[in-house]
């Protein structure tokens, strides 16, 4: 069964055309990478999945199950969890606590407080947060927030992650920390990952197979190698990167 | 150091109960039951302006309903305000439920104002109804059964009830601030979306929220009708809605001790303010009060329990070094 | 039924000052999202300004509003610089702003109290003359001051739009972050819209003056129903606190008709959120 089907989905804002007829799947346990250039929907594309826009037109369906009526907190008790492209810590709490309420609100209902800090030390020290786990979210920094952002979409217990741009202003190290935490996290625990990523080389790596969106429409969707070389992917989007590359 | 701090406050609230043993000043304990009566309905307030962020200037309607509702029941049924508080709770809270379920859709500033409007109408509504004897109000009678009526001829067992029930509140929050429950309820202030996106329902826990505070200052409210031995509509004004938010903004907004530590300073100073001033020229006290709340919130906006916990921490450590 | 066109133009009347003090409200709103909790306390201050220009100066009633746009206008942006800006970045909640306003509206409530005691004071006017117009008797004062009110929403109106001040204005309120990035000073721009609506209301006040006595708890009288008013046509639209306020004129003078004096509060009130719900709900529908 497939994990998630975009099937002629498209969203207009009174009048304005975000999402366009676009249509692809996303197979259980694989890493698709979406790209395009700003503005092309990406993210609306991801509000659609994740439940904070309604579809005005077309389906996503869940591992079999259409989904377009349930509201957001529904569609992350089936399985869905996302990170946005603007971080949105919980500022006044801790870093542990952050993650701790992804733990006890999320697929796995724990519901005792400690057990949950506890299960959010062990998550922290694997994506690399365990050092500040004390600080109060407002006074990390934006790395910091990405990873806060991914650790408890993550706590969540999810199947299906989407992550908007985690790797959007970091550094070569940290890119590939990144890179690693992620193929790490579809590995260990075969989560299926829809990522939106403006690093290329980053995203051709991850990638099983990538989604490239244009003014809302899908323009390609084939494997990195052959992305890289598209036509038409490349005068719309890659432009100047394939020279560099 | 945090042992310090929790044998600090077990002597204060020792104090505060031993008090009355030593004391029979009538006028002193009328302060202090009128303080912990408004520490009781922060604390509420704080509950769902606090810890979830909605912010309502309208919780003077739930204390009302809690008065009305006790009161009635006395008055018309006879029925014991020690059932009638409770019942005056729970029917406050079922009413917020219902009547700020739609208000939620609302954001911020239009959430608080749609509060105003509601208090507002609620007291037009009560000026205008028979069954609550309009704008004459309700006085409450006496009987000769005190402790089945709570109507005390001294004011020591209302001292007592109304600390204990401050006593039980702040209990309840302690322990509300560190369970689950309250992990969704601040998460839901820091940011709705997220919430949602961590499989936290908002809506649903701004009225599980919203029940608990309403209901409490329903109770407050009964309390307090029991107490003063009269009530009208002009207790839902909006001046009371204001008065029972203040402590928790002067205190520290969302935090346990905040609206504790706020009722104990505003009351009581504006108290003072009025016995020593006055006799120079009325309103005073009045004017003073409005400065003193201008400058603490100009200056500490987040609140002075912050503030003082950092000072009773530096004085704790000189303390201890000599 | 004919007393409606009388009640119309009663209503059309008052509503015009709750769009004054409103459109004070919502310009402060507008840039500095800080709900005013004083607007009505400073009516209250623009009101005895004017008595006392007035009763001691002498000054022609209908000549104070200028002085007291003035006089409003420095003293809101001293408020705004002392008091406001200094806590917008600071900790604490947004609602500390709505608290530092009301403990401003204690102050002066308080102070206008202990100063003029809680009298009622109001003041002759010479000429209490009335005219006819279509068949209405309308009180000669009252129609000069919905006339000034009419200027000087306009005047508003084109000094927010035309002039490059107050293109500042509207820029902050949208995005004062970029308006910042572009050169405009927003500390000096909070401080002048601060002033202005303090002026507003002082003018308000100033203008209400022959037909209404002042006293210390006045601003309370107004200011809820300038909040309707904002809220019902948009937080931050001038445009909306002007029609607004003459459309909750005209509801609560025939609603006082239809239901009687003492539940038009009521009905005021409660249309005023369903209007606010509907109006959210419709906005989320769109998307």
């Amino acid at each position: 069964m497939l994990e998630l089907e975009v099937k002629n989905v498209s969203k207009n804002f009174r009048g304005l055309q975000a999402l366009k007829n676009v249509n692809f799947n996303i197979e259980k346990g694989k890493i698709t990478g979406l790209i395009g250039p700003n503005g092309a929907g990406k993210t609306t594309l991801f509000n659609l999945i994740s439940g904070f826009y309604k579809p005005s037109k077309g389906n996503i369906i869940f591992c079999g199950k259409n989904i377009a009526n349930l509201k957001p907190f529904q569609r992350c008790e089936l399985g869905i969890a996302r990170t946005f492209q603007i971080p949105k810590p919980l500022r006044k709490i801790s870093a542990l606590d952050n993650v701790a309420v992804g733990f006890l609100y999320g697929r796995r209902h724990i519901n005792n407080v400690s057990k949950a800090r506890e299960l959010a030390l062990k998550l922290l020290e694997f994506t690399g947060l365990l050092e500040k786990k004390d600080f109060l979210a407002k006074d990390l920094g934006a790395e910091d927030h990405k990873c806060l952002e991914l650790s408890r979409a993550l706590a969540t217990d999810p199947t299906l992650l989407l992550l908007d741009e985690v790797m959007a202003g970091l550094n070569p190290v940290e890119t590939q920390r990144f890179l690693e935490l992620i193929q790490r996290i579809n590995n260990d625990n075969n989560i299926t990952i829809l990522i939106i990523e403006h690093v290329m080389s980053a995203i051709n790596k991850l990638s099983d197979k990538i989604v490239v969106l244009n003014y809302g429409e899908k323009i390609a969707e084939d494997v990195p190698e052959k992305i890289v070389n598209n036509k038409l992917v490349i005068q719309v989007y890659l432009g100047e990167e394939k020279q560099d590359a | 150091m945090k042992r310090i701090k929790i044998y600090f406050l077990i002597i204060a609230y020792l104090i505060l109960i031993l008090i009355p043993l030593f004391t029979d000043s009538s006028y002193f304990m009328h302060i202090m039951i009128i303080t912990y009566y408004i520490m009781f309905v922060s604390i509420s307030w704080n509950i769902l302006g606090g810890f979830i962020g909605q912010f309502s200037l309208g919780h003077a309607a739930f204390i009302g309903i809690g008065a009305y509702v006790a009161t009635i029941l006395l008055v018309n049924y006879g029925i014991t305000p020690w059932l009638g508080l409770p019942l005056g709770g729970i029917i406050s809270g079922c009413f917020a439920v219902i009547i700020f379920a739609p208000c939620f859709v609302l954001k911020g500033p239009y959430f608080t104002l749609a509060t105003i409007a509601l208090a507002a109408t609620l007291r037009n509504l009560f000026i205008n109804w028979d069954f609550v004897s309009r704008s004459i109000g309700i006085v409450l009678p006496f009987t000769d059964n005190p402790w089945i009526y709570m109507d005390f001829t001294s004011k020591k067992p209302y001292y007592f009830i109304i600390l204990g029930l401050v006593s039980l509140l702040v209990w309840f929050v302690i322990v509300l601030d560190k369970s689950k429950l309250g992990f969704a309820l601040k998460t839901v202030r820091e940011d709705e979306d997220t919430a949602a996106a961590i499989n936290i329902n908002p809506l649903k826990y701004k009225l599980i929220t919203t029940f608990i505070s309403a209901g409490l200052a329903a109770i407050a409210g009964g309390f307090y009708a029991q107490y003063i031995r009269y009530i009208d509509p002009d207790m839902m004004l909006i001046n009371y809605s204001i008065e029972s938010v203040l402590p928790a903004i002067i205190g520290g907004i969302g935090t346990v001790g905040g609206p504790i530590l706020g009722a104990l300073l505003l009351h009581p100073l504006s108290e003072f303010l009025r016995s020593s001033l006055s006799s120079y020229n009325s309103g005073v006290n009045l004017v003073v009060y409005a400065v003193v709340l201008i400058l603490i919130i100009r200056f500490k906006p987040e609140g002075i329990i912050g503030w003082l916990n950092v000072k009773f921490e530096n004085l704790i450590r000189k303390f201890v070094k000599k | 039924m004919d007393i409606l066109p009388q009640v119309l133009i009663n209503g059309i009347f008052i509503g015009s000052f709750y769009s004054l003090i409103a459109m004070g409200l919502n310009i402060i709103f507008g840039v500095m999202k800080v709900v005013n909790f004083c607007q009505g306390e400073l009516l209250m201050i623009g009101m005895y300004a004017s008595y006392f220009l007035v009763t001691v100066l002498g000054m022609n009633p209908y000549l104070t509003p200028v002085i007291v746009i003035i006089l409003m206008f420095i003293m809101g942006g001293l408020i705004q610089f002392g008091l406001i800006t200094p806590i917008l970045s600071k900790g604490g909640s947004d609602y500390s702003q709505i608290f530092l306003t009301v403990g401003l509206g204690l102050l002066f409530q308080n102070i206008a109290l202990l100063s003029f005691s809680s009298n009622y004071r109001t003041i002759q006017i010479e000429y209490s003359t009335s005219f006819n117009l279509f068949g209405q008797i309308i009180s000669l004062p009252k129609f000069i001051s919905f006339i000034v009110l009419l200027i000087v929403s306009y005047l508003l109106y084109f000094f927010l739009s035309k002039t490059d001040l107050g293109k500042k204005i509207r820029a902050t309120s949208q995005n004062p972050l970029g308006a910042r990035l572009v050169g405009i000073n927003d500390k000096q721009i909070y401080i002048i819209t601060y002033g202005i609506g303090a002026a507003l209301a002082g003018t308000a006040g100033a203008l209400l003056l022959p037909f209404y006595f002042v006293f210390p708890l006045i601003g309370e009288v107004f200011q809820l129903r300038a909040f309707v008013v904002v809220v019902l046509g948009g937080l931050g639209s001038i445009k909306g606190a002007f029609f607004g306020g003459i459309i909750l004129g005209l509801l609560e003078t025939v609603g006082a008709i239809i239901v009687g004096p003492s539940l038009k509060d009521s009905i005021v009130f409660i249309s005023f959120i369903f209007i606010l719900i509907f109006r959210e709900v419709f906005q989320s529908r769109q998307e």
